[in-house]
């Protein structure tokens, strides 16, 4: 084939277009070395390549780069060593320098990856720790608070039973100073050995206080109940009360109706709520005053 | 060569600094090239994916053979995109053993719109231009064999034109396109 016929097939060589008799024809022809065809084919080759250059640019760059650093990562320990070095025509196997920069460059990252995963594993233990710190000073605090709810608890009864004293104190005083004052003291009888009893009635303030002691507890399903033992009707209701702890009660009551003489005062045990007349045994009794 | 020296670099420096085991280089050759490849191997497979693919391979291939690289035969950018029309085919042929009713793309006119990067796009921009100065028979023609695995039997059958009408338009389109070009970069 003539040179100018070889130079009709560069454009289409440079497309990787030529096949069978074309092809073999053009690679002889270089191969023989001709200069003109060689720089003319490199010059279709490019204008070949600006065709892809003309395309608008497509894909994702970081999916791209992603990809990549994929493949040199899975392959990160055979590939570099394996790479052949152009040296003249020949191709040798690479450099002890960059054998030794490459591994220096994997001893580094492999270090930064220990420095991190410990790093990574210290976070982890001290979020750890310090969960469990949390969570002890959580139950630490819940403890806490709970007790002062129960103390809290405690002092608001504390409280409500010194105003009760405090209040019926003052009655009690208020009673003992009425120029009225009749007293009646109850004496203790077998149930309650040692209990003892006193009634203060003013009918001036229209109002009586029982003060007892040495009772025991009411039981859940009994009450205290306070009796007027009167010439004109016998028994007659004056007042309910409840014992829960050793120490002394006192309880408002109900004086005598008017126009009733009261003989004897008493306690008797009844069923929860009270009874009209006496059913329980008797625990205290006194000749009224 | 550091960050600041890589984006100033030539082509053909960060081939030969990837040569060397510059992973760095060879990033650098993606961002300027990788979306150019992806671009060149969805006109042969159509799908991005498959396309992003193609790119990261020619990249892989750069890595492992960049010492092969010969300046003398071409320039880095004509390398790359050889090694990117290769290995489209090659996923194109592997597709179509896969799927018998595979179609060929039958390639359109390049975008008008320019791409971002002021230096290609203005290369770009002229390529586009000579290429519309082509007649569209020709241009045509030289997509067909550019763009495509067909043979040039088989573009004359696909044109409906004699084998050497086709074999004639495309040499045309291509002396045509190298004149533009040798006269935008006067």
């Amino acid at each position: 084939m003539e040179h100018q016929e070889i130079k009709d097939l560069l454009a289409l060589a440079a497309l990787d277009r030529l096949e069978g008799e074309e092809a073999r024809a053009l690679s002889h022809h270089l191969a023989a070395g001709c200069d003109e065809c060689e720089a003319e084919l490199r010059e279709f080759r490019e204008v070949a390549a600006s065709l892809a250059l003309a395309l608008e640019p497509a894909g994702s760059p970081v999916r791209i780069l992603n990809r990549l650093d994929e493949r040199l990562a899975a392959s990160a320990e055979s590939s570099p060593w394996s790479r052949p070095i152009r040296r003249g025509q020949e191709l040798v196997p690479v450099a002890s320098s960059q054998l030794i920069r490459w591994r220096a460059a994997t001893a580094i990252a492999t270090a930064a990856l220990i420095a991190a995963s410990a790093f990574a594993i210290l976070s982890i233990n001290r979020a750890a720790h310090l969960q469990a710190q949390f969570e002890r000073q959580m139950a630490t605090r819940d403890a806490q608070l709970r007790e002062l709810h129960t103390r809290l608890a405690s002092s608001r009864g504390e409280i409500i039973t010194l105003e009760r004293v405090l209040r019926d104190k003052a009655r009690l005083d208020q009673i003992l100073m009425a120029p009225d004052l009749r007293l009646t003291r109850l004496e203790p009888l077998k149930p309650a050995p040692r209990g003892a009893g006193l009634v203060a009635v003013s009918n001036v303030n229209h109002t009586a206080l029982l003060q007892v002691s040495g009772l025991p507890p009411t039981p859940s399903d009994k009450t205290y109940e306070l009796w007027w033992i009167t010439r004109e009707s016998g028994p007659i209701k004056a007042g309910l009360f409840q014992v829960e702890g050793p120490g002394t009660v006192i309880a408002q009551a109900e004086p005598p109706p008017a126009g009733q003489h009261a003989l004897l005062s008493a306690v008797t045990l009844e069923p929860a709520g009270g009874s009209n007349s006496p059913t329980g045994a008797m625990y205290l009794k006194g000749v009224a005053g | 060569m550091s960050g600041p020296e890589l984006e100033g670099a030539s082509d053909r420096d960060l081939v030969a600094a990837v040569a060397e085991g510059s992973i760095e280089a060879l990033r650098e050759l993606s961002s300027r090239y990788g979306r150019m490849l992806t671009a060149l191997a969805m006109r042969f497979l159509g799908s991005e994916s498959d396309a992003e693919e193609v790119a990261s391979d020619v990249l892989w291939q750069v890595w492992r053979e960049a010492r092969l690289f010969d300046a003398s035969r071409g320039s880095v950018m004509a390398w790359l995109v050889m090694l990117g029309r290769s290995r489209s085919i090659d996923r194109l042929r592997a597709i179509k053993a896969r799927s018998a009713s595979a179609e060929p793309q039958i390639p359109v006119c390049p975008a008008a719109d320019p791409a971002s990067e002021v230096d290609r796009a203005e290369r770009a921009r002229m390529v586009r231009a000579a290429l519309m100065n082509i007649d569209a028979q020709e241009r045509m023609a030289l997509e067909l064999a550019y763009f495509s695995d067909l043979s040039h039997s088989e573009i004359a059958k696909k044109l409906g034109i004699p084998l050497g009408t086709a074999k004639t338009r495309i040499r045309s389109a291509m002396i045509k396109l190298r004149e533009a070009l040798l006269k935008t970069e006067k």
